[in-house]
């Protein structure tokens, strides 16, 4: 019986200990940064901190999703710049704030959609398609504008991401909405479920009557759809369609997921884990700012705990490469 | 016989998984110069004998002398290393490497530390044109036939300077024409290198053929051996097959109903002419020596190979299942032989598991009542049972009959009409193969139609209430409940037909 108990135990360690030490990293980094200075722990810092995360946590939540039907998509960071960009073109033509919401989280939907359509009707291999696409869309940002940046002009538009509500930044509500409708639809709804199987195996899925192309072309649209959203909030929160948005996102936002405990085989992912992930680069990066580190030794810390996340993963018995 | 130097040599070999005890106790000699034959039926051992010889099982029990020392390879590479050349049923050639390459794989010859190509090719020409074969050495394997990477393998045995070389169902994949210019050729190579050779077939009449000698393996267990003077078909056949029948199964009289499920003159490219039916509480076996073509049968009727011509009748419908999706709405569910990839979703839940296929049923407004969901885990746990610490439990952590068991729960809450059973009972301890049974019977009384693939003969004979033996895609047989017997089987399964 007392072998037993124990096995119960590692297996709660196992289940729940990537998130533990995820939490334990965090409190160790926020102690030290605020031994290191006074400034880190203030409500005005912290709510900073927040807002700067808000933009990596609508794209992770994305890919969060693509991960836990086991595939990757490397487009999401142009994908937002793109969507980021139109956005800004569409408030120039229109002087509508609304037009250049609906059509830059729209733009970004239609291209996630267009990778989808590659991948699920013409059975590409994601990675490939997300990887030639990402060099497409960007280009395309470029080409709008001849590589310069649009700049936003509108009052209306710029409250989504520099506007505040109760004192609380509007984007940091943004996300935290897209959080719950995601936990909730991964939950409580049939989409939900199939996309839980399709990433435990695909094959099974298949054999138990889920349409498993339909149920990817989803995932990557939202994936799309997603990055839309960010790229949306970006270009309110710096006033301007820039073409350099995003360029770390896609790599900051696996990275976010594969440490908040997603398996890269699929089948195992978590809304909740990949929030803490985001978190945990983000507290990095203002941590690392407000000591005066430069930004390129944040590239190095940011990559080496990506790695770190992935050598933990391979340690608990998730994908091996052999 | 007697003065024959001996070449390898197992005495009291014995391999047992969880659950099989997969071989027992066999001793058996391989002398210089002769072509030794292994028959058996499926899961006779055959496979793991060959395994323990090459060095990917070791045995639990008794040893190995090869050439007249002891030996105790650990890995397939020190057999190699050995001599001892093991060419599989599924080929292990790169097909996108030259003929040549593939021959000296990992021992290309070097001039300068730089790939000796012309050599390479050379050598591999002669070799060729001693065996008369017309193959070119630079050609990529992929060009090639079934027949003549089989070819290439023996050569590349040959060249490596192979004492033993051990076929495993060298002529499954092959036509009749091909097999005889094989024979040809393993008879030469015989000859000329003084080979010792071992033959796995259940192609009994090529055995006559070609073996000098023939041993039978029956459950793990080593029980006649022929010469090629007293070898006869009936003989080995009536071996194989002689176990003795348990009475394990219980099978109950169930009435049967009306035709739920037929199929007319259907073909495809993996099978020809099938025309079946099934009726209402009826189980109807399939039977025949793996890779016949049952597996892709049961593909067919699940939707998962749409490109098929004849007629398909359900429950007096006529059917085109397109996808496994347009299956599952006809009532017709498919539990394959391979439960961890196909059946279950590993890294989920009983819970998750159980509702995968039926998940509509448990959406209320567009949101899953996991109450409902739970309760139903909960039922079929109990009632099954499913042995595990919770509904939540990972079903990659259960055993296989348990995890069979929350196949059979998902599959039953979709309200099958028609149930196909594709090696049910495999890899299960043998209380669990009784519940399963006993709840397939409990289907069938309600009305359910089962086909059943199942390699053991056993089973098939105590739980189907008719048999259809299948041989290279065909059925070849039909036999009634009273009828069926072991050895009408195993003819008719490798297409030996009675004698009128």
């Amino acid at each position: 019986m007392e072998k037993k108990k124990e096995n119960v135990f590692q297996k709660m360690v196992l289940q729940f200990g990537n998130l533990l030490v995820l939490v334990l990293t965090m409190v160790l980094l926020f102690i030290f940064f605020a031994v290191q200075s006074k400034y880190f722990l203030t409500v005005s810092n912290m709510l900073n901190l927040l807002q700067q995360v808000c933009v990596l946590g609508i794209v992770s939540a994305g890919i969060t999703l693509i991960i836990l039907t086991g595939s990757l998509d490397l487009s999401v960071g142009s994908m937002l710049a793109l969507s980021g960009i139109f956005a800004a073109w569409f408030i120039q033509m229109t002087d509508s704030w609304m037009v250049g919401l609906v059509g830059g989280i729209l733009v970004g939907t239609l291209a996630g959609a267009i990778n989808a359509a590659m991948i699920t009707v013409l059975k590409m291999n994601p990675l490939i398609v997300t990887l030639g696409m990402s060099t497409v869309w960007e280009g395309v940002t470029k080409l709008l504008n001849n590589g310069t940046a649009i700049g936003i002009f509108n009052n209306e538009f710029k409250f989504i991401g520099q506007g505040r509500i109760l004192n609380v930044p509007v984007v940091i509500f943004i996300m935290v909405g897209v959080y719950i409708v995601l936990i909730l639809m991964l939950k409580y709804t049939k989409f939900g479920r199939n996309a839980y199987a399709v990433g435990g195996s695909a094959k099974a899925a298949l054999y138990s009557g889920i349409n498993v192309s339909k149920v990817r072309f989803a995932i990557f649209t939202m994936a799309g759809l997603m990055a839309g959203i960010a790229g949306v909030c970006y270009a309110s929160i710096v006033g301007s369609g820039t073409v350099t948005a995003g360029a770390d996102s896609t790599m900051d936002a696996i990275a976010a997921v594969v440490l908040g405990g997603a398996s890269l085989s699929g089948g195992v992912a978590n809304i909740f884990g990949t929030l803490l992930g985001v978190l945990l680069l983000g507290t990095i990066d203002n941590g690392l700012s407000i000591l005066g580190v430069t930004s390129y030794w944040q590239l190095v810390v940011k990559g080496a705990i990506l790695i770190f996340a992935v050598f933990v993963d391979v340690m608990r018995g998730g994908e091996k490469y052999e | 016989m007697e003065d024959k130097k001996e070449i390898l040599k197992i005495t009291g070999f014995d391999k047992k998984f969880p659950g099989v005890h997969a071989v027992r106790h066999i001793d058996l000699t391989l002398y210089e110069d002769e072509i030794l034959g292994i028959s058996g039926e499926n899961g006779a051992g055959k496979s793991t004998l060959l395994k323990m010889i090459s060095g990917v099982y070791h045995a639990d029990e008794g040893e190995m002398y090869y050439l007249g020392k002891k030996a105790q390879f650990k890995s397939p590479k020190e057999s190699i290393a050995a001599g001892i050349s093991i060419i599989y049923q599924e080929l292990s050639n790169l097909d996108n490497l030259s003929v040549a390459e593939n021959i000296y794989l990992g021992r290309l010859p070097v001039s300068n530390r730089l790939i000796d190509w012309k050599k390479l090719n050379r050598d591999v020409k002669e070799l060729m044109e001693r065996y008369d074969l017309n193959i070119s050495p630079t050609a990529k394997m992929s060009q090639l036939s079934m027949a003549e990477k089989q070819l290439v393998e023996i050569m590349k045995s040959i060249s490596s300077n192979a004492k033993v070389i051990i076929m495993d169902e060298p002529t499954s994949s092959l036509g009749v024409d091909n097999v005889e210019k094989l024979f040809r050729i393993i008879r030469q190579v015989q000859r000329e290198e003084k080979l010792s050779m071992v033959f796995i077939s259940h192609r009994l009449e090529e055995m006559e053929e070609l073996c000098d000698r023939v041993v039978v393996l029956r459950d793990g267990s080593l029980v006649a051996e022929f010469n090629r003077e007293n070898f006869s078909v009936n003989e080995v056949v009536a071996q194989m097959v002689g176990r003795s029948m348990s009475d394990f199964y219980t099978k109950e009289e169930i009435e049967k109903g009306d035709s739920v499920f037929a199929m007319e003159h259907v073909s495809s490219k993996d099978v020809q002419d099938i025309s079946l039916d099934v009726r209402c509480g009826e189980i109807v076996g399939i039977y025949g020596m793996a890779g016949a073509g049952q597996t892709e049968l049961f593909e067919t009727i699940f939707g998962l190979r749409p490109d098929w011509s004849g007629k398909m009748m359900f429950g007096g419908k006529e059917i085109h299942p397109k996808s496994p999706e347009q299956a599952i709405k006809n009532s017709i569910c498919y539990i394959s032989d391979d439960r961890k990839s196909s059946g279950l979703s590993m890294p989920h839940g009983i819970n998750d598991n159980i509702v995968m296929a039926s998940l509509s049923k448990f959406v209320r407004r567009g949101l899953v009542n996991w109450k409902k969901v739970n309760e139903t885990a909960e039922y079929w746990k109990r009632t099954l049972p499913i042995k595990a610490p919770s509904i939540r439990t990972k079903v990659e952590t259960l055993s296989g009959g348990n995890q069979q068991k929350v196949i059979l729960a998902k599959w039953i809450e979709t309200h099958p009409k028609l149930i196909l059973f594709n090696e049910p009972t495999r890899g299960i301890d043998v209380k669990a193969k009784h519940d399963l049974f006993q709840i397939v019977q409990e289907l069938c009384r309600e009305g359910v139609g089962v086909l059943m693939i199942s390699s053991d003969m056993l089973e098939m004979l105590s739980m189907s209430d008719r048999i259809y033996t299948m041989c290279e895609g065909r059925l070849t047989a039909c036999f009634s409940r009273e009828n069926a017997t072991k050895e009408k089987l195993m003819k008719a399964s490798i297409n030996i037909l009675e004698d009128e």
